[in-house]
């Protein structure tokens, strides 16, 4: 396996592939007691219409996720009561770009692990527990429904796009679900999971060599095709409703507003953008900013405020929210403070600043086991290198972050989702 | 156990009258952590001063005025991050600060990081800003406003809503039955004059508790704490809060309220009827692994997996008041059948209907879990004060050898002791 050290921390990164082409990282660390293991697949909730056998392929809204719940089922037995039983904390999530399956454990991590690897690999669905996962999912979606924050975000996608599948949340709705059976299930793993779409990274004390062994071992099904996706067509960069506004039991109104930011390359390039996205909604909007001091002493705002980008496939969000008596005012000084916003000394001192926190920030994550295995898959299923993050930060400057700003804080660009008091 | 031998613990040590300093030496982390709370019982009267106070002191200090100024300092402290906590430990309160800041052994070597820290926190305990000695009015207007919006925030989230108001129902007229950061009537009646007086009350009165976490030697952190806190106040008695416990014996209660949700919330309360011992402690949190706190207990395989009468389904122990709690998510129709659920895989695990494996499987999850607190400052700081606040005089490999050896009957006399006196129900409105 290929050793490299993450630049200022001592922490060591084993690399390798199996003989069947699974990516493997491992992260060996041991004075902690827990053992982390994360079995990644690039297929998440924006994932529904690819092409399969020629023929492209429209599947339900809520399908990964689904996918996900049934994954645990084996032959004569549940993958996830097995591992709880070994001592092991199983789990799984679905975002919109992503499937992952994972665990940590203190003792037996091999025999763990190769639970974990043999379950995602062996599909095994009957119409009776697909039929009683809609049931169960049904409840977990209307539980989400109750939730002001799921519902003010998902509507600012709603607001952005037009026909990009990131407008639909990710567990679906109780009918998109009720569309879903066994034979779409199969299809979308044969697509999907196997192991040129897939990485495998572990943290903790273990023997990095050994995993390698292991997984190349277990994790037989030959590397598939690349699958081929489709997000619908190049949206404008212009929201498709500026406004989106709904009603719920809540104390005060909850908002988010945010602008789309269009796929600009991929890999490196793409997780640049990112990071510029996010430094720069920190150099106008951050705590350490006059814009966001006199908000807060005004009341405008208050200490649910926050701002900050994310990505999914095929697209990405610049964007603010929080809880917040009058939006459309945070909103209106938003855009002038963007539109004033100039990188003079302050504002390079502050940027200074910030570049040493997110150094700082990278150090520090380094201690979670889970963000470590999350962004180094992250990462790696999307083109880039989590340990090229210090390198990355050096290069923005100045006079790009003031570019972004005015570019992506324009009234134009923004959409804004509200949710309010009432029923 | 490598990675509980490599963290050192070192004594707890009286650094000032009535103020304690424990600190864990350790490489293992590139983050650094230190806490500082003031121990105060939970109390009508207190709750809403106690939390507006962290955040008014969170604004700035005579130094740092104003959260630009701190923000800047701390962006240049490589990104540290000092926040106001509130932790409660049954019917006591943790109030303070706790930060985490990178390590100085990945920074360049004068990089000073804890010292700077342990100064900015320490001023902004004990220097902060005032005009003519008052703690400013407009912060303290503004946070208050804040503070109400963050007590009344608490129905946005159903699930926690739900076990709110389902304690307080039950403890009502106990301190137990507050909310930690006390009514939003309270929090909007408190001056900057009243909270400046409850301010040096608070300094002078609470017992201290610190906790450092990273690889600086103790003495070096002993030093730089004693530097942050020489102008605390010496003061009378800094008295320990304790908790009363749970009484059992009190009358069975229904409670039904509405609210528009799609799913409704079901808690379950069941005071615990035993003398609370020491030995009971681990006892208790193997009960709560079979019972409904892990992905292998009872409500999790039988009610949710096995009948599907829930989305989500589990219970909690509160090992300082004495309380058994369940919590479900589910379907309006289905409140009965999932609260005789519930009642049926409790009598079984009373009765000692549950096979060698369970028991063990469960002990083996709880000890595992206790084990990997070792691997973060912030888990280790919540274990070991929480466990002083017990009473408890034990090691974290200590206490999970003894969850290890939790036996079957043990198990029963928790189950046994657990009496339903509340079951609250959160849902929509019938239609008409």
């Amino acid at each position: 396996m290929n050793r490299e050290v993450f630049p200022g921390s001592g922490t060591v990164l084993y690399q390798g592939v199996t003989g069947s082409g699974l990516p493997v990282c491992v992260f060996p660390k041991e004075e902690f007691q827990t053992r982390y293991a994360f079995f990644a697949v690039r297929y998440g909730g924006c994932d529904r219409r690819f092409r399969l056998d020629g023929n492209w392929l429209d599947t339900p809204a809520g399908i990964a996720h689904f996918l996900e719940h049934k994954m645990f089922d084996m032959p004569g037995y549940n993958a996830l009561e097995k591992l709880t039983a070994a001592g092991a904390s199983p789990n799984a999530f679905t975002s919109q770009g992503m499937t992952g399956y994972l665990f940590s454990c203190t003792d037996g991590f091999y025999e763990n692990l190769e639970e974990l690897l043999r379950f995602v690999m062996t599909p095994c669905f009957s119409p009776e527990s697909v039929e009683k996962e809609q049931g169960i999912i049904g409840q977990e979606i209307r539980m989400g429904d109750d939730s002001p924050a799921r519902r003010v975000q998902q509507n600012l996608l709603k607001a952005l796009y037009a026909h990009h599948p990131a407008r639909d949340s990710i567990a679906g709705t109780v009918e998109s679900i009720a569309r879903i059976n066994a034979d779409t299930l199969n299809d979308c793993h044969r697509m999907f999971y196997h192991p040129g779409n897939m990485v495998l990274c572990c943290a903790g004390d273990m023997d990095a060599e050994k995993v390698l062994e292991l997984a190349d071992r277990t994790v037989t099904t030959p590397a598939g095709e690349e699958a081929l996706r489709d997000y619908g067509a190049e949206e404008s960069l212009l929201p498709n409703q500026v406004r989106i506004e709904d009603k719920m039991s809540v104390s005060m109104p909850l908002f988010r507003l945010g602008a789309k930011m269009p796929r600009t390359g991929e890999g490196r390039e793409w997780a640049r953008t990112m990071l510029l996205a996010s430094i720069a909604c920190e150099l106008l909007l951050g705590e350490g900013t006059p814009l966001y001091n006199e908000m807060y002493q005004a009341g405008v705002i208050n200490k649910s405020f926050y701002a900050g980008a994310y990505d999914f496939p095929g697209g990405g969000v610049c964007c603010a929210g929080g809880r917040c008596a009058d939006p459309g005012q945070v909103l209106g000084r938003i855009v002038d403070g963007a539109e004033a916003f100039r990188m003079d000394r302050a504002a390079e001192k502050r940027l200074g600043g910030l570049k040493k926190k997110a150094l700082g920030d990278f150090l520090m994550a380094l201690d979670s086991l889970d963000d470590l295995c999350h962004t180094q898959a992250d990462g790696y299923l999307n083109g880039w290198q989590y340990m090229d993050f210090p390198g990355i930060c050096d290069e923005i400057g100045g006079e790009e972050v003031e570019r972004f700003l005015h570019e992506v804080f324009r009234a134009q660009r923004l959409a804004i989702s509200v949710v309010s008091p009432g029923e | 156990m490598a990675g509980v031998a490599l963290l050192k613990e070192t004594r707890r040590i009286e650094l000032l009258p009535g103020v304690h300093l424990r600190c864990i030496q350790t490489e293992k982390f590139h983050t650094g952590y230190f806490s500082l709370s003031l121990l105060r019982p939970l109390d009508r009267a207190d709750a809403s001063k106690n939390a507006l106070l962290m955040n008014v002191l969170r604004r700035g200090s005579r130094s740092l005025p104003d959260m630009e100024k701190l923000q800047e300092a701390l962006n240049d402290a490589y990104g540290a991050v000092v926040e106001p906590i509130i932790r409660q430990f049954g019917e006591a309160l943790g109030i303070g600060f706790c930060a985490y800041f990178p390590d100085d052994r990945c920074l360049p070597e004068d990089a000073g990081n804890l010292e700077r820290v342990l100064e900015i926190l320490g001023e902004l305990l004990l220097d902060p800003a005032t005009r003519g000695g008052l703690l400013q009015a407009d912060y303290v207007n503004s946070e208050r406003r804040n503070l109400k919006d963050r007590i009344e925030a608490m129905v946005n989230d159903k699930q926690s809503y739900a076990s709110f108001r389902a304690r307080q129902i039950l403890f009502a007229g106990e301190r137990y039955a507050e909310y930690p950061l006390g009514t939003a009537e309270a929090a909007e009646k408190i001056t900057n004059v009243a909270l400046t007086r409850h301010y040096k009350a608070v300094l002078a009165s609470s017992p201290i508790e610190l906790f450092y976490c990273g690889s600086a030697e103790p003495e070096r952190v002993e030093a730089a704490a004693l530097r942050a806190l020489r102008t605390l106040p010496g003061g009378g008695e800094r008295r320990w809060p304790v908790t009363r416990a749970a009484d059992a014996a009190t009358e069975m209660q229904r409670y039904t309220e509405h609210m528009d949700v799609s799913q409704g919330k079901l808690v379950m309360l069941y005071p615990l009827d035993l003398e609370p011992r020491v030995e009971d402690y681990p006892a208790m949190t193997v009960f709560n692994a079979m019972f409904g706190g892990s992905p292998a207990s009872r409500l999790f395989r039988e009610v949710r997996e096995a009948r599907s009468l829930c989305y989500s389904a589990s219970s909690g122990i509160d090992r300082y008041k004495g309380v058994l709690s369940v919590h479900a998510g589910i379907a309006f129709d289905k409140a009965e059948e999932v609260e005789q659920a519930v009642g049926e895989e409790l009598e079984k695990l009373a009765a000692g209907q549950f096979s060698g494996e369970e028991l063990e499987t469960a002990r083996y999850y709880v000890a595992s879990a206790y084990r990997r607190i070792g691997d973060s400052g912030a888990d280790l700081d919540g274990f070991l004060l929480g466990r002083d606040l017990l009473g408890l005089d034990c090691s974290l490999e200590q206490f999970a050898l003894s969850v290890e050896e939790v036996t079957a009957e043990q198990v029963m006399r928790i189950a046994e002791s657990a009496r339903l006196r509340l079951v609250y129900f959160l849902r929509k409105e019938e239609a008409e």
